[in-house]
Formats: structure tokens, sequence, C-alpha cells
């Protein structure tokens, strides 16, 4: 990989966020980690990632409303969100991507199609 | 939309009060839906992310070789299979108790053993978060009349939580008591204490707590079910929790009958 990119992982479960943790980082990627709505998006304005893999179930705010709090404000809109949720119905999903969402992914998921769909968001930047 | 079809059609042929008895029942059984879709994505949240913690861990050892970390991703793997395995007990536990079918068979046992148990499994936990556990238990040892299993299921939870809300360096608090009839056990955490306005809903399922994706981990099933398993073993648990100060869960358990008349 010619330039480190950056991912940000919102979820409230520390033990996934350090298993994908562990994965993004032996492919590469430099990662970041919030357990909560406003930690995310206090990190994404910080560290300006590539994208942003996010939960929906959180503490304070939830992943709905991070979502469409990034895609409002100017400086962080063109950042790729990825919804990885256990919120599993196709109204859930529909939901998501109209929050803006770009994609959306149900746990428990593989680390092929996690990579799989990264790469492809990360190649429309 | 079909509910709603049958109420609009009732509504057209009837007189005023009824229209406003029918609207009533319409808007209880909207409550009702929505209570039953809460429930469903609960269960779904409560499987789907210690499924998604337990493969991804799968995933990590097979092209993982260092001992250590081998030994660590093993580890995240249990917890998660041993998380699922109590909401499952929890979820069965309640329906059970809500057609009054649990039955629990008691038996006289001493409380500072379960106790000394609960502590060691959590022993690495708590020396991670670098955390000082006190445990203070006056005069000789307690035996009290209950379920063993479940009462250890509870002070799992108890210590668990006040774990889980501590940070690093602060001391957690276990304390047991008995008088005539009762043993008494507190567990006391130094974290940021429980929101004024959580305050009544620390004990209901956690489907009534308004917005369900505010939902955080682990306050799912666990203290509705300790609440209802303890009131039916004879006992009760209450807490108090101050802001920026902490939380004390207290909870009472029946003294084994001979231990009492003992006292």
């Amino acid at each position: 990989m010619s330039e480190q990119k950056k991912i940000l992982v919102v979820d409230d479960e520390q033990d996934l966020v350090e298993t994908i943790r562990s994965k993004l980082s032996s492919e590469g990627y430099k990662v970041f980690a919030a357990h909560t709505g406003v930690e995310a998006l206090e990190k994404a304005k910080d560290t300006k990632p590539d994208l942003i893999l996010l939960d929906i179930m959180m503490p304070e705010l939830n992943g709905y409303q991070v979502c469409k709090k990034i895609k409002e404000d100017d400086s962080l809109k063109n950042i790729p969100v990825v919804m990885l949720t256990a919120k599993a119905q196709e109204s859930d999903k529909f939901w998501g991507l109209e929050t803006g969402a770009d994609d959306y992914i149900t746990k428990p998921f593989e680390f092929k199609n996690l990579l799989k769909t990264i790469t492809k968001h990360l190649k429309h930047e | 939309m079909k509910v709603f079809s049958i109420f609009s059609t009732l509504f057209k042929r009837k007189s005023k009060p009824d229209i406003q008895h029918l609207q009533k029942i319409y808007h209880e059984l909207e409550a009702l839906d929505k209570a039953k879709s809460d429930f469903l994505t609960l269960i779904s949240h409560e499987i789907r992310t210690p499924l998604a913690v337990i493969n991804s861990s799968l995933e990590l050892l097979k092209t993982t070789e260092e001992p250590e970390s081998r030994s660590k991703l093993m580890g995240l793997a249990k917890k998660h299979v041993a998380r699922l395995r109590k909401f499952a007990e929890y979820a069965i536990d309640i329906s059970a108790l809500d057609i009054g079918k649990l039955e629990l068979k008691k038996e006289s046992f001493m409380i500072n053993e379960v106790i000394d148990e609960v502590m060691n499994k959590y022993a690495p936990s708590i020396e991670s978060k670098v955390l000082t556990l006190h445990l203070e238990s006056h005069g000789e040892p307690i035996f009290i009349f209950s379920h063993k299993e479940k009462i250890k299921n509870i002070l799992s939870e108890l210590i668990e939580n006040a774990i889980e809300n501590s940070e690093e360096h602060k001391n957690i608090f276990i304390e047991i008591h008995r008088d005539e009839k009762y043993c008494t056990v507190c567990i006391r955490d130094q974290g940021a204490g429980i929101e004024e306005d959580m305050k009544d809903l620390v004990f209901e399922p956690m489907t009534k707590m308004g917005d369900i994706l505010s939902h955080s981990k682990g306050t799912g099933l666990s203290m509705y079910w300790a609440k209802k398993i303890l009131a039916l073993l004879g006992g009760e648990i209450s807490f108090t929790s101050h802001k920026g100060e902490g939380t004390e869960f207290v909870f009472k358990a029946p003294l084994a009958l001979s231990k009492r008349l003992a006292a």
C-alpha cells in the first residue's frame, strides 16, 4: 500500500473493535477507534479518516444520528461511511442508506467481505 | 397496515363513544407492536454482537501463530460464548417466570465461598484495569438458603458491572453483613454513577428504555432478570447512585434456617 489509509472503527463493543483493529492493521491500514457516537464525531474531525465503519446501536448518539451529522458536515461528508451492525432487517438497511451511509454490513461478518467493501469504497474516493 | 384498515372500517360504522374506545385499543395495539419490534431488535443485537466477536476471533486464529495472541483470541471467543449462553439462560428464565413455571431448588451454602469464586473469576479484568478490590466480611462465614448458581450469576453481573463502570486505579468495595433473617451483600464502585433519568429504568427490561438504538451492551436483560430471580428466591435487590461518585448495589438473601436459629 503506497499511502497508509486511515479507518475509524466505531462500536461500543470493545472486543469487536480490537479484532477489527488487529485485522485491518495487518492489512496495512492505520486504525482509530471510538466507542460512542459523540467520540466518533470528535475522532472523525481530529483524524480525518479515509473511511468510517459505524455501528448503529450505541449510547449517547446512535449510528444513524452520527451518520447524518457526518454527511451534513462539509469537512466530513465525502468520507465513505459503512454501517456495521447487528440490525439485520431490510428496513434497517433502508434507514442506514437513507441517512447517507455508503454501504451496510450485518454482524456477524466475514473479514473477506469487510475488506472487499472497504477496498471498493476507498477506490471510489 | 392490515390492523389499521380493520379499525378504519370499524370507525366508519361506530358511534362517537365507540370510536374513542376503538382508538384507545388501536393505540394499545400500536404500543404492543412497537414493544414486539423492539424486543426482536434486542434479541438480534444480543445474539449477533457476540457472534461477530466469536467469528472474527476464530478468523484471526487461523492466521495467528504467536502463542500469547492465540491464547488472547481463544479467551475472547470463550468470553462471548459465555455471554450468549447467559443471555439464553436469562431469556428462558424470564419466559418461565412470566408463566409461573420456573422452579428453583434451594440449598444451604456459604455465600463467602461463592463471592471468593466470583472474585477469582474476575481477577484478570481487575488486574488489567489496576483496580483494588476490598472485601469486608464481618464475623464467621454466612450460610444462605438459596439457589447457588443463580446467586453466583447475580454476583457476577454486579461485579462485572462494577468493573466496567470503573476507571483505572479505582476501588471496588464488597461488604457482607447478616441480621437475624437475611444476609446482605453490598457492591460499590467509584464510577460515573447512574443518570437521574435512568434510575427508574435500571430494573426494567431494555425494551422500556425509550430509544432502543441508544442501547448499550450489558443493559439488556440482566438486571431485570436478577430482580425477578431474587424475588422468587425470597430476597431483593436495590441500589443507590450519585453522579460522579459511584453506584452501590445491595442484595439480600434469606439465611439458611439452622443458621438463623443459631443467631
